[in-house]
């Protein structure tokens, strides 16, 4: 299974809870994360993963204009699951000899 | 755009048409010399192509309900200009980033903030919306070159 990128393990997480429009997701990544990100980069990062079959999306209309609401799906949990474990795993390299 | 408008833009047409074309065509053909006459013309006719392209320009946001009033953010046009040269699904992207921006201008424009911040942050929220998705569009690209490349080495 291909590995999710920092940023793309980072947007499904946001989305693992709730289903949330692109503008929510970039509000939350700044609040979680503290950098903001761009919407061409967001929209791009949720089409990669849409093609994965990571999240599922559905488009709504408001007076603005087009809204798009990102969830994640069954496959998305588990390569949320196997990235976490990846990157803690990377995390805690070497951590378990230095305190032994 | 209402009947005025409607008004300027056939005019502008007519004389870009009436000016312009004719005095390509002429010197096109090579039937006669550049002079002052056909110069004026070409100009006449520039300018009339100008005011006309301008009007069509406002006509694009019928595609997306996006009121002519967001002009005046020069970010805005640019995205809406960057949504012709792409696909169908960066089109949508577009159109999405492009709602996305307006709900940001209307809540920068209630938190108090003045114009040349919105229209400055617009501007930049645009080209960082526009890069990634050139850059993507690369990658694609270098994506479905790369299998075939094996064939041309040696």
């Amino acid at each position: 299974m291909k590995i999710l990128s920092p940023t793309e393990t980072q947007l499904l997480s946001i989305v693992s809870t709730n289903e949330l429009s692109g503008r929510d997701v970039a509000k939350s990544f700044k609040e979680e994360t503290g950098s903001s990100i761009s919407y061409g980069t967001l929209y791009t990062t949720f089409r990669r993963l849409k093609e994965q079959g990571w999240v599922n999306t559905r488009d709504d209309e408001d007076e603005d204009g087009r809204v798009r609401f990102f969830k994640i799906t069954g496959h998305g949990q588990s390569a949320l699951r196997e990235a976490r474990k990846f990157y803690n795993s990377i995390a805690n390299f070497g951590l378990q000899g230095a305190t032994a | 755009m209402n009947l005025k408008e409607h008004k300027e833009k056939a005019i502008s047409s007519g004389i870009s048409l009436g000016f312009m074309v004719p005095g390509l065509i002429m010197i096109l053909l090579g039937n006669v010399r550049v002079n002052g006459l056909i110069l004026s013309c070409i100009v006449i006719g520039m300018l009339g192509h100008f005011v006309a392209l301008k009007r069509s320009l406002g006509e694009l946001d019928i595609s997306f309900q996006i009121q002519s009033g967001n002009s005046r953010y020069g970010g805005v046009l640019l995205l809406k200009l960057f949504f012709w040269f792409c696909g169908k699904e960066n089109r949508e992207i577009v159109q999405i980033a492009l709602a996305d921006l307006k709900r940001d201008k209307r809540e920068m424009k209630c938190e108090g903030r003045g114009f040349w911040f919105v229209k400055a942050v617009i501007l930049w929220r645009t080209l960082a919306t526009i890069i990634p998705i050139i850059w993507d569009g690369s990658v694609r690209i270098v994506k479905a070159i790369l299998p075939f490349a094996k064939y041309f080495k040696g």
